[in-house]
C-alpha cells in the first residue's frame, strides 16, 4: 500500500481528522504566498506612513512573489484567471482580485514616487487610493479564506482576520526594519521599531484571546495540543516564539537605547518574517476537522 | 425536488459493499473513495463496541463546498439539489475540501494503478479516463445511472438494505417517511449544511421518542 493510502486509511478511522489539504506536501506553497502576500500588504501601508520608497518596493515585490508562488500550489495553475469567477461568495475569489487591482495600481503609484511622474498628481492619487483599495482586500482575504471553513474550529474564529491583518502589518514592519537598514540605519527616528512592536503586542494579544475563547472546544484543544507538545512544538516554540518574537523584540527595544546598526536591524527583520512564517505553518497544520461521531451516529 | 439518502445504522453490518461498488462504478483511483465506512471503537471491556457510519457526499442543501469555490467548478443542480464539480472549471485549489465537514472531497494529484510496477490494468485504463489530474471529485449520487432510471449504486448494491435513495421534498416519498418514522438525523447540523443524507440510529429508540 503507498503512503497517501496509509495516510488516507489512519484519517478515516481517526476521531479527530487532521486538516492535511492546506498543511502538506505543496501546501507549503500556499503558506508561503499567503504569508508573502500579508507582509507586501503590510510593507505597502508601513512604506506609506514612513515614506519610504524601498519598502514600498519590497511591498509590491512581495505581493507579487505571493501571487507567483500561490501558481505552485494549484492543480491547474494555468487556470488561476477562473478563480475570479466568484466574488459575490468566495474569499479567494474577492483576494485575487485585491491582487489584481493592488499590483498594477501600486506599480504605477511606485514609478511615480522613483520619478516617473509627479506623486501629487491626479494620476498617481487615483493609483494609489486603488492600491489601497486593493492593499485592504489582500489584508482582509486571507484570515477569511480560513475563518469561513466552519469544519475546522481552529481556523473558524471571528479573530482570525484580525489576526492575519496584525500579522501583515508584523511582516510589513519587519520588512520596513530591513528597509530602513539599507536607506537610514542610524535615523533618530523609530517609527518602524514602534510599529513592529505594536503589531506584535496585537498579534500575541489576539492569538491568546483566540485560545482563550475556544480552550474548552475539544477540537480546538487538540489542535493546541499539537502546537505545544506534539509534532509541530519544535516549529511553534523555536520559529514563532524564539524567532519571531523574543530575538526581534530583544533588538527592536534595544534600539531604543541605542543604534544596533544595518546588522541588527537586518536580523530582526529576517527573524521577524521567518517567525510569521512559521505561525502561518503552525496554524495551517494544526487545523483539525470536528468529529463525525461528536452526537448520536448509534 | 432534492434527492437524499438515508441510511438505517440499524441494518449496516459494515460489510464495505457500498464502498466496492462505489470504487468499481466511478473507477476511483487508489487513496479516493467517494463512499466508505467510519469505524470507532467506543467504550471499555465489557461495555466496548464498535460503531460504523457509511460515508459519503452530504449533497448538502447549504454546501459550504460551493459558497468557497472561486471558479463556480462546485455547484447545486437546481432541478435536484445534487452537488456536483466541473472539472473544466476547477483549478485544484483545495479551499472546498477544507470547507467540506464530511471528508467527501478528493484532490487527484496523480493517476496511479492499484498494482504498482505492473502498469493500469485494461479496466483502470477505461476508468481512469473520467478522472481529471489536479482537480478535486467526490460523490455525485451517481448521475450516470440515476439517468438511466437506475439508483446509486452504493444503494443498489447493499445487501442489508442500509440504503434508501429518493426525493425529501416529497413528503410521501420512502426517504421522508423513514426519516419522519425513525427518526432521522443529519450528521454535524449544528455547522449549517442541512445535509441531505440522514441516518437512523442503530439503537431503536423508545417509543415516545418515535
Ligand atoms: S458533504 Fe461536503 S462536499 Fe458534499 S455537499 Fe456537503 S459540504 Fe459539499
Ligand atoms: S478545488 Fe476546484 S472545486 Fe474545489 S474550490 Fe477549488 S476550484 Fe472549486
Amino acid at each position: 500500500m503507498n503512503r497517501s493510502t496509509l495516510i488516507l486509511y489512519s484519517d478515516l478511522e481517526a476521531v479527530y481528522r487532521p486538516e492535511r489539504v492546506w498543511a502538506e506536501g505543496r501546501a507549503v506553497a500556499l503558506v508561503l504566498a499567503h504569508f508573502l502576500s500579508g507582509a507586501g500588504a503590510g510593507a505597502w501601508l508601513l512604506g506609506l506612513l514612513l515614506d519610504l520608497r524601498l519598502v514600498l518596493a519590497f511591498g509590491l515585490a512581495a505581493v507579487i512573489l505571493g501571487g507567483i508562488v500561490h501558481l505552485a500550489f494549484l492543480g491547474h495553475p494555468e487556470r488561476a484567471w477562473k478563480m475570479m469567477m466568484r466574488p459575490q461568495s468566495s474569499w479567494i475569489s474577492r483576494g485575487l482580485w485585491s491582487m489584481v487591482v493592488f499590483i498594477p495600481t501600486a506599480a504605477l503609484y511606485l514609478a511615480g514616487a522613483y520619478g516617473a511622474w509627479s506623486t501629487s498628481s491626479a494620476f498617481s492619487i487615483v493609483m494609489l487610493v486603488l492600491s489601497l483599495l486593493g492593499m485592504a482586500g489582500i489584508f482582509l482575504y486571507k484570515g477569511f479564506v480560513y475563518a469561513v471553513s466552519r469544519a475546522v474550529p481552529l481556523w473558524h474564529s471571528p479573530l482570525l482576520p484580525v489576526t492575519y491583518i496584525a500579522i501583515g502589518l508584523r511582516g510589513g514592519a519587519a520588512l520596513a526594519l530591513i528597509g530602513l537598514a539599507f536607506v537610514a540605519p542610524d535615523t533618530e527616528s523609530h517609527a518602524g521599531q514602534t510599529w513592529w512592536l505594536a503589531a506584535t503586542a496585537a498579534m500575541i494579544f489576539l492569538f491568546v484571546l483566540e485560545l482563550a475563547m475556544g480552550r474548552s472546544e475539544s477540537t480546538i484543544s487538540r489542535s493546541l495540543a499539537t502546537l505545544r507538545q506534539g509534532s509541530l512544538a519544535w516549529i511553534f516554540f523555536v520559529g514563532v516564539v524564539l524567532l519571531g518574537i523574543i530575538i526581534p523584540a530583544g533588538l527592536v527595544i534595544a534600539s531604543y537605547a541605542a543604534s544596533i546598526g544595518v546588522a541588527g536591524l537586518i536580523v530582526a527583520g529576517i527573524a521577524s518574517l521567518v517567525g510569521d512564517f512559521a505561525y502561518k505553518y503552525c496554524m495551517n497544520t494544526a487545523g483539525t476537522y470536528v468529529p463525525l461521531l461528536q452526537a448520536r451516529a448509534y | 425536488m432534492r434527492y437524499g439518502m438515508v441510511i438505517d445504522l440499524k441494518r449496516c453490518i459494515s460489510c464495505y459493499a457500498c464502498q466496492v461498488a462505489c470504487k468499481s462504478e466511478n473507477a476511483t483511483p487508489p487513496a479516493v473513495l467517494y463512499a466508505w465506512a467510519f469505524r470507532e471503537e467506543q467504550g471499555e471491556y465489557p461495555h466496548a463496541r464498535q460503531v460504523y457510519l457509511p460515508m459519503l457526499c452530504n449533497h448538502c442543501d447549504e454546501p459550504s463546498c460551493v459558497d468557497v469555490c472561486p471558479t463556480g467548478a462546485t455547484h447545486k443542480r437546481d432541478e435536484d439539489g445534487i452537488v456536483v464539480i466541473d472539472a473544466d472549471k476547477c483549478v485544484g485549489c483545495r479551499a472546498c475540501m477544507t470547507a467540506c465537514p464530511y471528508h467527501a472531497r478528493y484532490y487527484l494529484d496523480h493517476i496511479r494503478g492499484y498494482y504498482p510496477g505492473e502498469g493500469l490494468t485494461p479496466y483502470e485504463q477505461v476508468g481512469y479516463e473520467r478522472h481529471n489530474t489536479g482537480t478535486v471529485e467526490k460523490c455525485n449520487f451517481c448521475l450516470d445511472r440515476l439517468g438511466q432510471g437506475k439508483e446509486p449504486a452504493c444503494v443498489a448494491n447493499c445487501p442489508t438494505v442500509a440504503r434508501t435513495f429518493g426525493d425529501l421534498d416529497d413528503p410521501q416519498s420512502e426517504v421522508s417517511l423513514l426519516i419522519h418514522r425513525d427518526a432521522g438525523y443529519q450528521l454535524l447540523p449544528e455547522l449549517g449544511n442541512n445535509p441531505s443524507v440522514y441516518y437512523l440510529p442503530a439503537e431503536r429508540l423508545p417509543k415516545e421518542f418515535r
